[in-house]
């Protein structure tokens, strides 16, 4: 067959250029959509013909392919294998496409991110969903991984309200490669022994991450440890509750409070880990005092009132009684 | 192993290279991919029949080779492409004026490519250079893959590559694996594995090409970029 190439259509043109960054995936997976993209990867919907299932294809982007990234993409890989976890994308396999770019399969999860968390419902929901995706965050920091990245796009919630914490691109490493507990340089895990050096880390004062949701030793290139996590699940959380990273207006005073202590500038006084920050929170939505704030006599009332309002009734009851029944008996 | 390397040599270079051969290959080069686009700008901006924009874009390539314009670019101020545009508007508005000037009895004035603004082009124009450009660079892929094809008796799998990839494309609706399978008496499989081949072929002559006509990596992630670029499905 012969044409004439310079006829190639505007729909030609268009359809090639997606082609052409298209990953070579071999034989047994085929390329079904382009679901993401950043400024290492893309990643891509792919069938699995042999086990007959959808997973998700992550593959340096033709243009980014440089020797730096290619590691960096293996480095992600290698962290997801050390994470199994429920809240972190499976990974199934690694290696290089036929066309020479470094990849790794995982799984493919169907949902939407925390973008837009007007689409997550009440209050208390997305607090739930904050608190797994604390869970997930725990897990990692019990690995010796920092995430380094936590934001909205990097959340996914699942068809079934499961929570998968994303982009592990930057995270940081401490620690032995898998399967022990590592040591991890914040007070609460390295107390005792000392901290162990990260396995993966940036440059010295290059900074990576997400501006708003960085901790601010992040953004000054300085060294971070799991609270810089904190900060991340703060700025998460505060998102979370207003649909916006700026505005706070709306939150009541302790999820207000929780989140200003979770974003202190200095790491030491945060959350030290993110099991206190996830016991506050679970605290407030079981109507218990929390730490990050410090009550009124009328506000502790009120609380009490709400929470056992049917015994303070029963209580109030009794007494009205008996005080009638001695005014009665007295006169 | 790499899909590309972390160096490559300047175009700029090449251009001034005192190989001649070598200058040649990077004149034909530049003139190959971007005439198309120079004769798209010519035709949109100043309004000129195809004819009359083919010899303007010829005698823009001509002048910019022989006085080596290309010389003076500077990688710092933008890119190639787009320093090569701003230098097509330049010629093309001094021709223009010039040939208003000549009909008032007026003196020829000179191109000042020293003042070329890169920033001073609208967004129209920008659009359409560059659009023409991706179709330049990728037909150049095209054609480079039918003579690979041809090269290696796999006649069949350029067939398949152009019912897919570009007729395809053109298509209300594109043929199936299954379609193109029956339509070419082969497998299914092996449709995938000739569009698996022919796409891989035919990235390597897209990224070759950009490779050549950039003068750094930084300005050939950033042309890769530009020409990959793909909306999130």
């Amino acid at each position: 067959m012969t044409r004439d190439a310079r006829e190639l259509s505007d729909a030609a043109l268009r359809h090639l250029q997606s082609t052409i960054d298209l990953p070579d995936a071999g034989p047994r997976f085929s390329v079904q959509s382009l679901i993401g993209q950043g400024g290492m990867g893309r990643v891509y919907a792919v069938h699995d013909r042999l086990l007959d299932r959808d997973v998700a294809l992550k593959v340096l982007s033709l243009e980014a392919e440089t020797a730096d990234l290619a590691q960096r993409l293996a480095r992600e890989a290698r962290v997801l294998a050390r994470l199994e976890h429920p809240g972190i994308a499976a990974i199934h396999d690694a290696g290089t496409l036929a066309d020479g770019r470094p990849y790794y399969l995982m799984r493919l999860v169907r949902g939407a991110s925390l973008v837009d968390p007007t689409l997550l419902g009440a209050r208390g929901e997305r607090l739930r969903l904050f608190l797994r995706v604390c869970d997930a965050v725990a897990f990692a920091h019990a690995r010796g991984v920092v995430h380094r990245d936590l934001k909205p796009g990097n959340v996914m919630v699942g068809e079934y309200g499961d929570v998968v914490v994303l982009d592990w691109g930057i995270a940081k490493v401490f620690g032995p490669p898998s399967g022990e507990v590592s040591a991890m340089p914040s007070p609460v895990v390295a107390s005792g022994r000392k901290a162990a050096e990260p396995e993966f880390d940036t440059a010295d004062g290059v900074t990576v991450g997400t501006p708003g949701f960085m901790a601010p030793e992040q953004t000054a290139g300085n060294p971070v440890d799991a609270r810089a996590d904190v900060y991340g699940l703060g700025a998460l959380l505060r998102h979370m509750l207003n649909g916006s990273a700026d505005a706070r207006a709306t939150i009541p005073p302790p999820l207000s409070a929780i989140v200003n202590r979770a974003m202190s500038v200095e790491p030491a006084a945060r959350y030290q880990r993110v099991d206190d920050l996830a016991s506050d929170v679970r605290r407030w939505l079981d109507d218990e005092s929390v730490s990050a704030y410090r009550e009124t006599i009328v506000e502790r009332s009120r609380r009490v009132y709400q929470r056992n309002r049917v015994l303070v009734l029963l209580l109030a009851a009794y007494v009205v009684v008996r005080v009638t029944i001695l005014l009665w008996r007295g006169v | 192993m790499s899909a590309f390397p972390d160096t490559h040599h300047s175009l700029v270079e090449a251009l001034q290279s005192p190989d001649r051969g070598e200058r040649e290959r990077a004149i034909e080069l530049v003139a190959r991919v971007y005439r198309e686009p120079v004769i798209a700008v010519v035709m949109h901006k100043w309004g000129h029949q195809r004819a009359d924009a083919e010899d303007l874009a010829h005698d823009f390539l001509l002048q910019a080779f022989d006085k080596e314009w290309f010389a003076r670019y500077d990688a710092s101020r933008g890119r190639f492409r787009t320093f090569l545009r701003a230098c097509l508007v330049a010629f093309a508005g001094t021709r223009a004026e010039a040939a208003t000037r000549l009909k008032r009895g007026g003196a020829v004035t000179h191109v000042a490519i020293e003042d070329v603004d890169i920033a001073a082009v609208d967004d129209t124009l920008d659009a359409l250079f560059e659009r023409e450009w991706a179709r330049s660079v990728l037909t150049g892929a095209v054609e480079a893959l039918r003579a690979d094809c041809d090269t290696a008796g796999r006649g069949s799998t350029f067939a398949v590559f152009v019912a897919h990839d570009i007729d395809g494309a053109d298509a209300d609706s594109p043929p199936t694996y299954a379609t193109l399978a029956s339509h070419f008496g082969i497998p299914i499989t092996q449709v995938t594995n000739y569009l698996n081949w022919a796409r891989r072929r035919f990235r390597e002559h897209v990224l070759s090409t950009l490779r050549a006509l950039t003068t750094s990596d930084a300005e050939f992630r950033a042309e890769a970029r530009a020409l990959l670029g793909v909306d999130i499905s």
